[in-house]
């Protein structure tokens, strides 16, 4: 039960871990920030020069969502490691506090379902350039969950280790609350980081390593709506096609909860089949 | 098909909200940075307070880099846009110049080929904090200064910083025993010798400084209206 939950669990915290240790053992391997596409076109217009030495780091997370999916979102973002231990990681709702499984009333579930908003984000990541490069800093790494992660760690050992508390310690965890758990679609409609997966994923679904279904064995016809429930994107994997697996951010819940067994994870095209 | 278009138009409204956040904040931030209109000690390598702003990732690897512990990400503060900057604080150690921090920074925001790679900080003693100031005896700055003839003691024993010389090590700050000599006073500064920036109000003003006058100017640049503050302060 939850296996994988508490698998996505380890690996974010292990990611926590292995950044922090290294502060203590002086090996500068740098925080998710050093791999940022978003910081990395953010100082860019701010700074009016390229940083180019920011940019393998960017490249090779950006292969790993191409070849992989957007794994990053599920495993290692430390917004999803909060969401994974204190809930809500369903984003219903403008503050998710709306109904179960939007879509399971629909003849297809995938209908119903909130998708990642490219424009969305995209008008965010617009409008964040502009701003940086009108005020010579990087503005939204002020507010970006994943910094005010890493900023709440150094905080609190700052406090530990020379007592300098601040007020970080209150003003970063409350902006996380508000961002994860109010405005509950942070990653689907404001998340820039997600722009830049989203345009690799709507790449790489013709590449195809994603949950599939096996059609002799699914029972959505008799009304199964276990993975689209259990999805953080309310995927249902058995009607869906090519774009709502774009979504898709490989927690494998759905293959671990699927009562008949049917969701692999594979290789293959995934069926392009919609209602039967 | 309705509630997709619904769903989007909320996403939409969330975006809205969130890029009118974006740009409240990077005007109240750039409000901030003009209102401070500060200046911090920052590693070797720090081309301007301006350019460290506009290159700095916020990732920390000069704070990992460190062998010293001497960097730390800046807490937050009114001045807001800085958060998360590197700013040297000399509590555990002082800097040996290894340049680690800069051979660490990916984005150039330290840089070996700035102007002040070696040179971003001055020591100021504290006239009202510095043992030696009202006692005499204390010598212990001046012995551990690293650099010959930066930190000298006058006739009467007082320490004196060559603005020249110091090259902002940090050793005299780190080694000052003024906390444990002297009784704790709210009123003036621990130590009796600090770095701060070469671009701070602290840095241009000559000689001793009291405390209340380097609380007032050490984080100010110094073109900037720290003679307005210093006008303020001896009302």
């Amino acid at each position: 039960m939850n296996k994988m939950r508490y698998l996505r669990i380890g690996a974010a915290t292990a990611v926590l871990v292995v950044i922090f240790a290294a502060t203590f053992a002086h090996i500068p391997i740098g925080t998710l920030c050093a791999l940022c596409p978003v910081g990395f076109a953010e100082l860019s217009v701010a700074s009016g020069s390229i940083p180019w030495a920011l940019l393998p780091g960017v490249l090779i997370l950006l292969a790993i969502v191409f070849l992989l999916g957007r794994v990053f979102c599920s495993w290692v973002c430390p917004t999803s490691l909060l969401r994974n231990i204190f809930g809500g990681r369903k984003p219903r709702g403008l503050t998710g506090q709306t109904g179960i499984c939007s879509g399971c009333n629909q003849e297809d579930p995938n209908d119903g379902r909130t998708r990642n908003n490219l424009f969305a984000q995209g008008i965010v990541l617009a409008v964040l350039l502009v701003i940086s490069f009108i005020v010579h800093f990087p503005v939204f790494c002020l507010f970006c969950p994943i910094g005010l992660v890493f900023g709440t760690m150094f905080a609190v050992s700052r406090m530990l280790f020379t007592w300098q508390p601040g007020w970080d310690l209150v003003v970063f965890p409350a902006l996380l609350a508000l961002e994860l758990f109010v405005l509950r679609r942070w990653c689907s409609a404001i998340c820039p980081l997600g722009f830049f997966f989203g345009l690799m994923a709507k790449a790489r679904t013709k590449l195809s390593f994603l949950p599939k279904v096996n059609e002799q064995t699914r029972i959505h016809v008799e009304g199964c709506e276990v993975c689209t429930t259990i999805c953080p994107e309310n995927i249902c994997a058995a009607t869906s096609d090519g774009r709502d697996l774009e979504d898709c951010t490989m927690c494998l819940d759905c293959k671990e909860h699927c009562p008949s067994r049917s969701i692999s994870v594979g290789t293959a095209k995934p069926s392009s089949s919609t209602q039967q | 098909m309705k509630s997709k278009t619904e769903m989007g138009r909320r996403q939409f409204c969330i975006a809205g909200i969130a890029a009118a956040g974006l740009a409240v904040t990077g005007g109240l931030g750039h409000l901030a940075q003009e209102q401070a209109h500060a200046v911090y000690l920052r590693p070797p390598g720090t081309k301007s307070e301006g350019s460290l702003l506009s290159k700095c990732d916020r990732c920390q690897r000069c704070v990992q880099a460190c062998p010293y512990d001497l960097i730390q990400p800046r807490p937050l503060s009114l001045d807001f846009p800085t958060v998360g900057t590197p700013e040297v604080v000399y509590k555990s150690g002082y800097c040996d110049f290894c340049m680690k921090c800069v051979e660490a920074c990916p984005t150039g925001a330290l840089s070996l080929d700035a102007p002040s790679a070696h040179d971003i900080g001055v020591a100021k003693v504290l006239s009202d904090a510095c043992v030696a100031w009202d006692w005499g005896g204390c010598t212990i700055c001046a012995d551990v200064c690293p650099v010959e003839g930066a930190i000298t003691l006058d006739d009467r024993g007082r320490p004196h910083v060559d603005p020249q010389l110091c090259d902002r090590c940090g050793l005299c700050e780190t080694e000052c025993p003024a906390p444990s000599l002297r009784a704790y006073n709210a009123a003036s500064a621990e130590k009796g010798i600090y770095v701060v920036s070469r671009e701070s109000a602290a840095a241009a003003l000559p000689g001793a400084l009291t405390s209340a006058e380097f609380e007032r100017t050490r984080t100010v640049r110094t073109d900037g209206n720290a003679s307005g503050q210093e006008g303020n302060g001896h009302e």
